[in-house]
């Protein structure tokens, strides 16, 4: 029997979920706006404050409180990448994260961990990092490497750059990377450029992209100024993942802490894009709900894949790439 | 701040799963129908043959059976005249359930052989006892919606099992009830008994506490028995669930669009045959496919695939406005473990957010074999999430909080504002799972595991929870049409 092709019928590529309509997440974008116009963001770095400034933000130097208006956001979810290059040292590790790629990645950060040797639970060292970043280097649905652990056993002021250490010489996969501060970011790059060769070559293929969370409700810490500041100066991605968290530092109702979240983040992007206009930046989220009885961080609930899917969905409404919490 | 209400914005219901689109639905659709019209099924019964071919089927007769070839008209008609909308009536008018497009409930999987004892935690044979108490779990369960028969009694006379079965599940629970009959003697004696149940013929006649299962057998098959069940149950005027077991790669195509097709096939040549039966007999489309894993020659339905086929059949029941009944919530595990967990969520996940009306699943292990009373109570609490996640992320004035969000600024607090406060009960809740920090969790659980803990729960509803109440009399009633029908069965040997 002759079956001719059908003429240009429209198919799915998969599965997906419905989730909001275009109207609802209009609704959380123009609410975002008014929020960052009206109320505002603390923001505790000065260069930051001058930043905000001199892009026609409203800035209250005593308060430290910027309130920003929609063009200056608008403008900058407009020059951020729509797709997200994560380098792996080696190119076959290579990642292309856009609009609707799914990868995954492991948590991060642990602090404590169970000993696969003792069973015993208890703090994270150095070793322990290197350990799960030559495990994840091989797991094959683990496309990219968020830091795991934190190296317990060195001096608090230098831990992140001795996790990075841990994790640069045991993966070749993209490295997402918690600085903590500006000093430690830039030894980081330092460690990279040792490895890539040069400066050059780092900002062509960064192996690595620094992860930051502003403080919920609306708070954007001098540290994390910094690092979004020094990543952009390097020409390196920056991932900000908002973590307010219901019913604690966000709204009960979930659409609620998604408006705190995405006024943060957004903020961020600001500074990211004021920084360095089209500096990679990934639209991150490990938010979940308080559990008001136990007054604990739920991320086995439901609401936390909710949130989560809901940020991917707002995340691909801006065209920005996403990184969000699930598993 | 005056915000005035926003003119008609389209807005969401909750999450649900984008799976097909309409012209590939039409696809799956004209692809049956040819199916239907040009391959045929394979029809065992004599009577049956007569049905289709007063129909205006093609009756292509051979030795013992016949090959009916349905136009297309007819299997459009038969979908069309199927009711869209209809109630699983049950004993407990509370517990009566709406089955439309998209509303969502759960069960347990149907016709295990084993049981993991709750005391003893072993496992062996299931018993009528087993049958019984595995229903009063689910009747004390919220998020079981229907009873299905979740093991057979295997230990008393094998052709009265069915009747057993029945007769265990109305006396512990008020919930409608689904189960097979094993022969048209059995159904009728199974009808007698649920109209002793709820007092009299004609209570039950305007609602049926129990609808019956059919399988038609893949590839395309109609067998003598569930022709003969089928002609019986639109003379008595009984709901059926149609399910068929196609396992792609084995029974059906090794492509899941193939065995999608195959599969509706035989959904819908089975419905062309109760609708001529009887116009407007209730019947619900339903599902136990899944994939031949072909490395080890079992029906593998903790596979991904398992999910996505019952989705995806989920979604081409909602194409006909047809009520579902598809898996999900199965687990190829042999124990109610983290495989089990996983399993059993991914699969569950998939058929309720494509709009299933019921997922049956809940509490099975073993490809099916094997009731877990542990992760029948684990299941409920994950099937409570999955039902909050359905619900979806609101966005309206009040959810987006706008004001409360200035009031508490930069910095501020939410957890001591009053608004918090008044919405906590929106938030999900735990019963059986933990979210305890270290110390709590070791002072709460003392120790014992989750599964440990479940089966606790599982013994403390079989010893106290008292099952919606038979009419007076009627259990005397049931046990003497149980007597009665296996010293007729006995009899005729």
């Amino acid at each position: 029997m002759k079956r001719r092709l059908k003429a240009g019928k429209s198919r799915n590529s998969g599965f997906s979920l419905n989730l909001m309509t275009d109207d609802e997440i209009h609704e959380i974008h123009l609410a975002t706006l008014q929020l960052l116009k009206s109320t505002g963001v603390f923001v505790e770095n000065e260069k930051a404050l001058e930043i905000y400034h001199g892009a026609g933000c409203t800035v209250d130097a005593k308060t430290k409180t910027v309130k920003i208006p929609p063009h200056v956001v608008e403008d900058a979810i407009y020059t951020a990448p729509a797709t997200f290059m994560a380098y792996g040292r080696n190119p076959e590790s290579d990642v292309v994260l856009e609009d609707n790629r799914v990868t995954f990645t492991n948590f991060g950060e642990g602090i404590m961990f169970v000993d696969p040797e003792t069973g015993e639970h208890r703090d994270t060292t150095k070793k322990d990092i290197e350990m799960a970043s030559r495990l994840i280097d091989y797991l094959e649905n683990v496309e990219t490497y968020e830091r795991a652990m934190c190296s317990h056993d060195k001096p608090p002021e230098v831990q992140a750059i001795h996790n990075a250490e841990a994790s640069l010489t045991n993966t070749t996969k993209h490295h997402w990377l918690g600085p903590v501060n500006g000093f430690q970011l830039e030894k980081i790059v330092d460690i990279c450029t040792a490895i890539t060769g040069s400066r050059e070559k780092l900002r062509e293929r960064p192996l690595l992209s620094f992860t930051t969370c502003p403080i919920s409700p609306l708070k954007l810490t001098d540290h994390h100024c910094e690092i979004i500041m020094g990543a952009a100066k390097h020409g390196l991605g920056v991932n900000v993942i908002g973590m307010a968290m219901s019913g604690g530092s966000g709204p009960v109702h979930l659409a609620g802490t998604l408006v705190v979240q995405n006024c943060e983040v957004l903020a961020s992007l600001v500074l990211s894009q004021l920084s360095q206009k089209g500096v990679p930046f990934m639209y991150g989220s490990s938010t979940c709900p308080l559990d008001l009885r136990r007054a604990t961080a739920t991320v086995g609930s439901p609401e936390t894949g909710m949130i989560s899917a809901a940020v991917a969905r707002l995340a691909r409404y801006y065209s920005l790439p996403c990184f969000v919490a699930g598993g | 701040m005056r915000r005035r209400f926003r003119s008609g914005i389209s807005s969401s219901s909750g999450l649900g799963l984008s799976s097909f689109s309409v012209d590939e639905l039409d696809s799956i659709h004209y692809a049956t129908l040819q199916i239907l019209q040009n391959t045929g099924i394979k029809v065992m019964n004599e009577q049956a043959l007569e049905v289709y071919y007063s129909g205006g089927a093609v009756v292509e007769r051979h030795e013992g059976y016949g090959i009916v070839k349905l136009p297309p008209h007819l299997v459009e008609d038969s979908a069309f005249f199927t009711p869209h909308t209809m109630v699983y009536q049950a004993r407990n008018p509370d517990d009566d359930y709406i089955v439309e497009p998209n509303r969502v409930g759960f069960a347990t999987f149907g016709g295990c052989i084993n049981v993991v004892d709750a005391y003893t935690c072993e496992i062996r044979r299931a018993t009528k006892k087993d049958c019984g108490e595995i229903i009063r779990v689910c009747d004390a369960l919220d998020e079981i919606a229907v009873a299905t028969r979740a093991v057979n009694s295997t230990d008393v006379m094998e052709k009265a099992q069915s009747l057993h079965n029945l007769d265990a599940m109305i006396r512990n629970t008020g919930k409608h009830i689904v189960l097979g009959a094993d022969t048209v003697a059995s159904l009728e004696a199974m009808v007698e008994l649920a109209a002793a149940s709820v007092g009299g013929r004609d209570v039950f006649e305007k609602r049926p506490i129990f609808s019956v299962s059919v399988c038609p057998i893949s590839p395309l098959t109609l067998g003598n028995h569930a022709c003969e069940v089928i002609m019986a149950c639109a003379r008595l005027g009984i709901g059926m669930v149609i399910l068929p077991m196609a396992l792609s790669g084995g029974t059906s195509s090794a492509s899941l669009a193939g065995t999608l097709v195959s599969h509706n096939a035989e959904v819908l040549g089975t419905i062309v045959l109760a609708q001529l039966l009887k116009r407007g007999l209730p019947c619900t489309y339903g599902s136990t496919s899944t994939i031949l894993d072909l490395r080890f020659g079992t029906s593998a339905i903790g596979s991904p695939e398992y999910g996505m086929i019952n989705a995806s059949l989920a979604r081409i029941a909602r194409y006909y406005r047809l009520p579902s009944w598809v898996g999900g919530g199965a687990t190829d595990s042999k124990e109610a473990d983290i495989q089990s967990g996983y399993e059993a969520n991914l699969s569950a996940t998939l058929s309720a957010l494509s709009g299933a009306n019921i997922i049956f699943g809940a509490g099975t292990l073993e490809q099916g074999m094997t009731i877990d009373y542990a992760k029948l109570i684990m299941d409920a609490e994950m099937l409570g999430m999955i039902h909050i996640a359905r619900s979806g992320v609101a966005v309206n004035d009040e959810s987006l909080s706008m004001d409360v969000i200035h009031e508490v600024g930069p910095g501020g607090a939410y957890i001591t504002h009053e608004h918090s406060l008044r919405s906590m009960r929106s938030q999900s809740q735990v019963k059986l799972f933990d979210r305890h920090s270290r110390e709590d969790w070791k002072e709460w659980t003392q120790g014992k595991s989750i599964t440990e803990r479940a089966y606790e729960r599982a013994i403390e509803i079989i010893e106290n929870h008292a099952p919606y109440a038979l009419p007076e009399g009627a259990s005397e009633a049931m046990q003497g049409i149980i007597d009665a029908f296996e010293a007729r069965i006995g009899k005729n040997g």
